[in-house]
This record gives C-alpha cells, structure tokens and sequence, in this order.
C-alpha cells in the first residue's frame, strides 16, 4: 500500500475501527515509512488534546428557564409529527431532489417573466421592418416621379402616380 | 405548576427517560459543551441548547428507536446551530477565544488532574486548551461538526452519520481532514509535547 492510503486507514486505527488485516498493513508500512510514523504519533497527539478538552456545564438557572419556556410551548400537533419524523429519517435524501425542483421552478419562473417580453420586442421589430418597407416604397415612388416629369414636356404631359400601386400615370 | 413534572405528547422517549426533566438533566451539559464547541462559545449557546431541548420536547413524538437519544439531540443541535451560522451568512465570530476562556469562568471546567496544583502547569494547560479551541474554529462547519462529534464528544462513526445525516463514507473523510488541518495548526505544540 502506498502512503496516502496508509495515512487514511491510520484514522481507523486510532480510532480502533481498523480489521485485523488494515492494522497489519499500517504496522509494516509504520516499521519502514517515518513520515506515515510521524503521522500516526500526530494523529494520536491531536485526538487525545481533543479528548482532554474541558467539559462545559450550563448556568444554574438554565434548567429552571428550560421549562419555563417549554410550559409556554404547545406539543407539536399530530400532523406536525408525522412531518417532523418523515423529514428527520429523509431528509438528507431529499436534499438532491428538493434542489432540482427548486431549479425547476426558478427556470419556470424566469420564463414566465421573460417570455412575454421577447413576444413585445418581436413585435416591435415588425413593425420597424414593415416602416422601413414603406418608407423604402415611398422614396422610389419618388425617384419614379422625378425620372418621369424629366423625360416629358410638363407643358403638354401631366403625369401623376399611383401610390397604391406605385404606376406614373399619364395623361 | 411550579415543580410540576411535564407530560410529554407520547412517551417514545420515555421508556429510557421517565420524564423530560430527566432527559434534560442528562443530556443538557453534553448538548451545551457541543453547541460552545461549534459556535466558539458564543454567549447565545446556552439559549442554542435550550432551544434544542425545547425542539425536542416538541417534537418527542415522532422519535422513534432508529437512533439513540443523545444523537437523536445532537442532530437537532446541529441542524439548529447551521441554521444559526446560515443566517449569519459567515461562521460566527461573537467572542474571541482568547477571551472565551477564563478561569473565574464557572462553564469552563478544568479537568481534574495533578497540574491543577501546580499554577504553573495549569497556565500551560489552558494555554494549550485555547490553541485547540481556536485550532477547531477555524475549520469549515462541517468538518468542525465531525470532529467534535467523533473526538470530543466520543460518537461513533455511524452515530455521526446519523446527527449529521450523511453516509458514513463522508463521516471518514471529513474526520481524516479534520485531523491533518488540526495537526497541521496545532503542530508546534505537539512537537513541545512530544
């Protein structure tokens, strides 16, 4: 076994959960590896500071103030019970699918609000492409008009233009 | 209604626990040492733990015999104090450990031994003691969880599992990760013990 698989199944020695076969393993690798050795005298170091850390004991009147407060305090209702128990035994499960629904709901969300918005700004560039279209008709009626009035004599020929079909008409 | 025993809704927990004062006087300095470790003795932890108890008390009734009490109320501990540090929205910084530790401090309890006679060597300890405290509040929550679960409040790896709800996989790892930071941080003084 290599060190850093050494260094993990030391934890489970010092906390007396590594199988006889793991101890094995640790002790040969210990007897020819000084960093792992170093390691598993660290490890050791820190779980007895830790287990020698100082109890803590709560003030006089904390027992008292406790059911005070409890009195004040409704047992939970049946309904709430049944929830509390189901949430206490899943709900770590539920984490992953609590999220993908969350998600879900965000992304409905967002495209409720934003989709009526696209609807509008398509319909704004329409109508912007339909005024181009008649402004682009327009001026070559226009320029139509201008090419006509140049090739005739205005005295003689009156010309006009149909703007419904764009024609020079003359008379 | 003074001195009066309360009646729990269903007496679940109570065929080890006669009554719910009974269940608090057990547990109530266990639950109150690992909310002061998670919460770098914040001077909310004792309403933290009575707020546990009092979850608990409601909530007696859907415990059912998966899991042992004490991790039925870690659980609930630990739940209630990330709640805590959620809407902090950082790890909380309400006292200084330099500051948290003082020896007319009646909640912070020496450990009976030899040194207590020697002034000298009782400094040193508490010296020592405010490197690990500070040593375990700079790790993130959840290894901090883990590891005083496991080392200092002597839970089993499966025990963890459960008050933290996760696999015990995760409970390994987050314990193996634990150690390297705390020896890594607490370095200097093993070498000195050592």
């Amino acid at each position: 076994m290599n060190c850093a698989r050494i260094r993990r199944l030391i934890e489970a020695y010092v906390d007396g959960a590594a199988s006889g076969a793991e101890r094995q393993a640790v002790d040969e690798h210990l007897a020819r590896c000084a960093a792992c050795a170093r390691g598993m005298v660290e490890s050791r170091q820190v779980v007895g500071l830790l287990a020698s850390m100082p109890e803590r004991r709560v003030s006089a009147s904390f027992e008292a103030n406790l059911m005070a407060a409890v009195r004040q305090t409704a047992p939970a209702s049946e309904g709430a019970a049944w929830w509390e128990r189901f949430r206490l035994r899943f709900e770590w499960r539920l984490r992953v699918p609590a999220l993908v629904t969350a998600g879900s709901l965000a992304a409905g969300v967002c495209a409720f609000l934003i989709a009526p918005r696209v609807q509008e700004m398509q319909q704004v560039q329409e109508t912007r492409q339909e005024q181009r279209q008649y402004v682009a008709a327009v001026v070559e009626q226009h320029q139509q008009l201008e090419h006509a009035r140049s090739r005739v004599d205005p005295d003689v020929v009156e010309a006009s233009i149909d703007l419904s079909t764009g024609s020079v008409l003359t008379e | 209604m003074a001195g009066a025993v309360l009646a729990p809704p269903k007496p679940s927990v109570l065929t080890t626990h006669r009554t719910f004062e009974g269940l608090v006087q057990e547990y109530k300095n266990r639950i109150y040492g690992y909310v002061c470790r998670l919460t770098n003795d914040s001077p909310d932890a004792e309403d933290l733990t009575q707020e546990v108890f009092i979850r608990a008390y409601q909530s007696m009734s859907a415990f059912r015999h998966d899991a042992a009490v004490d991790t039925w109320l870690y659980r609930i501990a630990t739940n209630l104090v990330i709640d805590r540090f959620r809407k902090e929205r950082r790890a909380p910084q309400w006292v200084p450990v330099t500051a948290g530790v003082d020896e007319e401090d009646p909640t912070w309890e020496l450990p009976s031994t030899s040194r207590e006679s020697d002034p000298q060597a009782t400094a040193q300890l508490t010296e020592l003691q405010r490197h690990v405290q500070r040593a375990i509040h700079s790790l993130p929550v959840k290894l901090r969880t883990v590891v005083v679960l496991h080392d200092m409040e002597g839970l089993s790896y499966e025990e963890v599992a459960q008050a933290v709800a996760c696999p015990v996989g995760t409970v390994k790892s987050r314990l193996f990760n634990a150690r390297l930071m705390l020896r890594k941080k607490l370095q200097h003084y093993m070498e000195g013990e050592s």
